[in-house]
């Protein structure tokens, strides 16, 4: 990553800290690139999460293992945050505090936890958020580079599903792809490519406009739900491939064989760590027995951007699983 | 001669001083009544659109006249995100509304009130503050008006005699 994206993440990062949290990031050298997660809790120690490994941050901007060393995060700390999270407006995030999340600028995650509001034992609202998980977003161009040639047939994308657990680097991958489908280069043409992004981690939209490169034959519709955004994009958009993200609830599947049935191709991710728990997945299974899906992509658990295996509908391996290869450019995160 | 242009200065002044007093209660109505509809407009873009406080300052800043650059400056300064709430900025800003001079108490108390209630609760108690707010204010304009049919004109009439005894008596 150069100079200047990882100034960029430094400043959408250190905008949404509390200035004395900020104050203590600034005073570390931390390698943004590395850095995977920021962890604020009331009373406990700052913590952050680089390369995988755990760090509380020192009272003088450093890091230390020494509990007693760490800066405690106080209530002031947390509440600062959310303020310059929510652009001093609370009012608007409300359906995202409902999810337990919101995302900023940079399509950083914001995971929040505190005391819950139930109407009618559904969720209302949040209040008295004590707890707040940023998660860095790392934009990887070219990281679908050794996988893309596996999806294509004649210069048209198959149906796609791509599987991984959690952390693991599917987004980013989904990400790359959208953009070179949509792009294209030298060995196919570029396709127009309608995307549902219900979380603004895919284009990470402000104010309308993606701050990610999701290439320029690419429609985004921002925060809106997968289902009503599919039915959308094939009435309005004429695209020829439809990618949304971590797809899973029987509606999503609905609208998912109603894309595939009006000739547009479709471009999905799911939680799991193996085709055979995808299966067990009540909702995805008939899609995956009538072979619905003609490329299944696997990333390995536990390791970021792993290509476990790549096969084809009938279970044919066509990247091979025993050869594991990490995807260009995600290892740098 | 001399003493004649003096008088005639004198009751010019006089006058002006009448009308500029007349000036001022009309300025706080279109303030007032500006304000009036930055609150109607928040009220609408945050039940329909949703929209951050950022994104409404922007927009309200090009939207009004004497509240433009006080809401354009609010906008710049929140998005500095300096450590300091909403409230110290929107306190702090007051200034710059075109004729702040004019406003009186209660309109300042009002004003700083809407500050300190922006942005930190959910949508339908903002919404609900916000009409709260609305219900106050059309309460002071409605004040406001009546205060200058009855002020205005006095203080116009009482400037021009005024100019007109000061004049006698230097002739």
């Amino acid at each position: 990553m150069d100079k200047d994206k990882q100034k960029v993440k430094k400043e959408e990062i250190y905008r949404i800290l509390a200035l004395s949290v900020r104050k203590l990031f600034q005073c570390s050298e931390l390698d943004f690139c590395q850095l995977q997660e920021i962890r604020l809790r009331i009373g406990e120690p700052l913590l952050v999460v680089c390369h995988g490994r755990e760090l509380f941050m020192s009272l003088h901007g450093g890091f230390t293992e020494d509990r007693s060393q760490a800066y405690l995060v106080e209530k002031k700390d947390v509440r600062e945050t959310m303020e310059y999270i929510s652009n001093y407006s609370m009012y608007a995030f409300e359906e995202e505090l409902r999810q337990g999340f919101i995302t900023v600028r940079g399509g950083h995650r914001v995971g929040v936890a505190g005391k819950l509001i139930l109407e009618g034992g559904r969720i209302k609202n949040m209040r008295h958020i004590s707890f707040l998980n940023i998660r860095l977003a790392h934009e990887i161009i070219g990281c679908a580079d050794s996988v893309l040639p596996y999806l294509l047939q004649g210069g048209r994308l198959l149906h796609t599903l791509i599987i991984s657990p959690p952390r693991c680097g599917k987004t980013t991958l989904l990400r790359d792809l959208i953009r070179q489908l949509s792009n294209g280069d030298g060995h196919f043409n570029g396709m127009t490519v309608g995307v549902v992004d219900e979380r603004s981690e895919l284009g990470a939209c402000y104010l309308g406009v993606p701050q990610n490169d999701l290439g320029c034959r690419t429609d985004l519709l921002d925060g809106c739900p997968k289902v009503q955004g599919m039915m959308m994009l094939v009435r309005s958009m004429a695209p020829q491939i439809i990618a949304v993200d971590e797809v899973g609830s029987r509606e999503d599947v609905e609208a998912m064989e109603y894309v595939m049935d009006s000739g547009i191709q479709l471009l999905a991710t799911v939680h799991g760590s193996s085709i055979d728990e995808v299966k067990n997945k009540p909702v995805l299974e008939r899609l995956i027995r009538e072979r619905r899906f003609k490329r299944y992509v696997v990333l390995k658990e536990n390791q970021i951007g792993c290509i476990e295996s790549i096969f084809d509908e009938r279970g044919t391996i066509l990247f091979p699983g025993n050869h594991l290869e990490r995807l260009t450019g995600l290892e740098a995160c | 001669m001399l003493k004649l242009l003096g008088a005639c200065l004198v009751l010019l002044g006089s006058s002006g001083l009448g009308w500029y007093a007349a000036g001022r209660y009309a300025a706080r109505i279109h303030i007032l009544e500006e304000l009036e509809q930055a609150l109607q407009f928040l009220y609408g873009e945050i039940e329909y659109a949703g929209c951050d406080m950022a994104e409404l300052l922007g927009q309200l800043a090009l939207r009004g006249q004497l509240f433009s650059a006080f809401f354009a400056q609010m906008q710049s300064k929140i998005l500095l995100y300096d450590g300091n709430p909403f409230s110290y900025h929107w306190r702090q800003n007051l200034t710059a509304v075109t004729g702040y001079e004019t406003l009186q108490r209660e309109d300042l108390e009002l004003l700083c009130a809407i500050g300190d209630n922006l942005g930190n609760m959910d949508r339908q108690t903002q919404l609900h503050t916000i009409q709260i707010f609305r219900k106050r204010l059309g309460e002071i304009v409605v004040q406001a008006r009546r205060e200058y049919r009855a002020k205005a004109k006095v203080s116009g009439v009482i400037g021009v005699t005024a100019g007109l005894f000061l004049a006698i008596i230097l002739i």
